[in-house]
């Protein structure tokens, strides 16, 4: 029987490797970027499947949201009679926290699942093998289409999922706590600066690098037929979940100095 | 020497030709490859001839496929040396042996379509990809098909095929990038006899009619013998015997033999 360290050591080495090949593919994708023209009809196939179709279930996770956000700010501020900060807190947590991270797991399960699965398979019946046979370059014929647009669409998913939050907090500070949706708005242009959307835009557009080169080193590094597909697709969603916190902790960090 | 594209490669040059004019499309030279313990290449030898058709046979996970893949470059040896067309793949910078893998075909096992293209979309998908006119695709596209007996299927998606029509479109994308060479890994497997006989003949055809070099892996004995114009037989990391398909037949030789014994109908082994 290995030994618990042995074994922890094994899982440290192995995430270390993944975190290695990762790296490593962010360049060779960013090499091949300028030549995206090229493949323009690729881009808008997978800007559309990853933004235009992310809309509907993006709105209604946000627009809750903001009502909970509403809900719990404006029940804590009632014991100070303050539910007219309702406004502050609803719009900055959304556009500078909230907005990006709930977003970005949004993607990362819905759309980096997706690409994982569709490359794994790809590997598993050689069909990456073809296009390298054949003179195509995986990274520039599957990476690069997925990661322009998702650093592409997720700043602007995230900035409708702001805006339906915030519209979202508004309906409940209006009903549950008489704030009226003048005062309301008028508080939210007035709270939010430059600087915090640009918080925000900057996490998204990280957030959507790191989903497009989890996945697809994911699906380039699955072995093992339908099991094997399956284990690619519940690792890259859980690896994609911490890699967005620890960079979203980061950025925070960086941009709160 | 043989030069492609009006290049001169002399700096390298095949160590089995050594400069001189080479008849070999294919010749490796104590070619060695592992994966972690085990030795799947063993001082791998090998010389194929131009326009000839080379049936490598061998049990499941002999390695193979592996050497096949060593030619389209999607693996590199450990050690020794692999050249094609006269140049050794080892010693070539990475762009020329690049452009010299153009000139090589592979029809994987498993077809390797892409299951989200159309037919017409699969046979050009290289050629679009190199920016040919979406007219000039279309009819190289065309002629592909019908080269393979494929006409009309253009708008169909891999899933709608026939396991034997699958083939057939690997073999016309294969084929629309004009090869000079052709690889079939393990052609026949999964598809029944009258299938099977499909892809036989159309192997058979690409060689009289392109003349082009093809390298067959199979462990289908009755392919083998139908399509060689000679068969190695792998065993333990090399070829232990290459021969004409009659020499093959009446090898003394137990793993052959054995493996014949294995891989042959009876009633096929004395036809």
């Amino acid at each position: 029987m290995k030994q618990p360290l042995h074994i922890l050591g094994g899982r440290v080495l192995e995430a270390a490797q993944f975190i290695g090949e990762c790296a490593a593919l962010v360049p060779r994708t960013l090499a091949h970027c300028p030549s995206a023209y090229r493949q323009r009809q690729r881009v808008l196939a997978q800007m559309t499947r990853a933004g235009y179709e992310s809309l509907p279930i993006a709105a209604a996770l946000s627009f809750f949201t903001g009502l909970v956000l509403a809900l719990h700010s404006g029940i804590a501020l009632r014991t100070f009679r303050a539910e007219a900060e309702l406004a502050r807190i609803v719009a900055l947590s959304l556009v500078k926290e909230m907005g990006p991270i709930l977003t970005g797991m949004l993607i990362a399960g819905r759309v980096g699942a997706a690409i994982a699965a569709e490359i794994g398979t790809m590997n598993i019946n050689e069909e990456i093998d073809a296009l390298r046979t054949m003179g195509i370059n995986p990274v520039r014929y599957l990476v690069v289409p997925r990661f322009l647009a998702l650093i592409v669409m997720l700043p602007l998913l995230v900035t409708y999922a702001d805006i339906i939050g915030i519209c979202g907090g508004a309906f409940m500070a209006k009903s549950h706590f008489g704030v009226s949706y003048t005062y309301y708005f008028r508080t939210v242009t007035r709270v939010i600066w430059f600087q915090d959307i640009l918080e925000g835009l900057i996490k998204a557009t990280l957030f959507g690098a790191l989903v497009a080169i989890i996945a697809c080193q994911f699906g380039f590094r699955t072995r093992g037929g339908a099991e094997g597909v399956g284990r690619a697709i519940t690792r890259a969603v859980v690896s994609t979940f911490v890699a967005l916190f620890v960079c979203d902790y980061f950025v925070t960090r960086l941009m709160n100095y | 020497m043989v030069t492609m594209s009006g290049k001169s490669f002399l700096p390298f040059v095949c160590p089995v030709c050594t400069g001189e004019a080479c008849e070999y499309d294919l010749a490796a030279v104590k070619l060695n490859r592992s994966f972690g313990d085990k030795i799947v290449l063993r001082d791998f030898e090998i010389k194929v001839r131009r326009g000839e058709t080379f049936v490598i046979i061998g049990a499941s996970g002999c390695g193979k496929s592996v050497f096949l893949k060593h030619i389209v470059g999607l693996l590199q040896p450990d050690s020794g040396s692999l050249c094609v067309f006269g140049r050794d793949l080892r010693a070539l910078p990475p762009a020329q042996a690049e452009e010299l893998h153009r000139h090589i075909g592979m029809v994987f096992q498993s077809s390797a379509l892409l299951a989200s293209l159309t037919v017409r979309e699969n046979v050009g998908l290289a050629l679009v990809e190199r920016g040919m006119p979406a007219e000039e695709v279309e009819r190289i596209v065309k002629e592909k098909l019908h080269l393979v007996n494929l006409d009309g299927t253009e708008d169909l998606y891999p899933a709608e095929l026939s396991g034997g029509m699958r083939k057939r479109v690997a073999v016309a994308r294969t084929l629309a990038m004009n090869p000079k060479m052709i690889l079939y890994d393990e052609p026949t497997t999964g598809l029944d006899p009258i299938m099977c006989d499909d892809v036989d003949n159309l192997i058979l055809d690409m060689k009289r009619r392109l003349k082009v070099t093809s390298i067959v892996v199979t462990h289908d004995m009755v392919t083998a013998f139908r399509v060689a114009d000679r068969i190695g037989m792998m065993h333990g990391g090399r070829l232990v015997e290459i021969g004409t398909p009659e020499e093959i037949r009446r090898s003394e030789n137990p793993i052959i033999r054995e493996f014949i014994a294995r891989n042959l109908p009876t009633e096929a082994r004395t036809l």
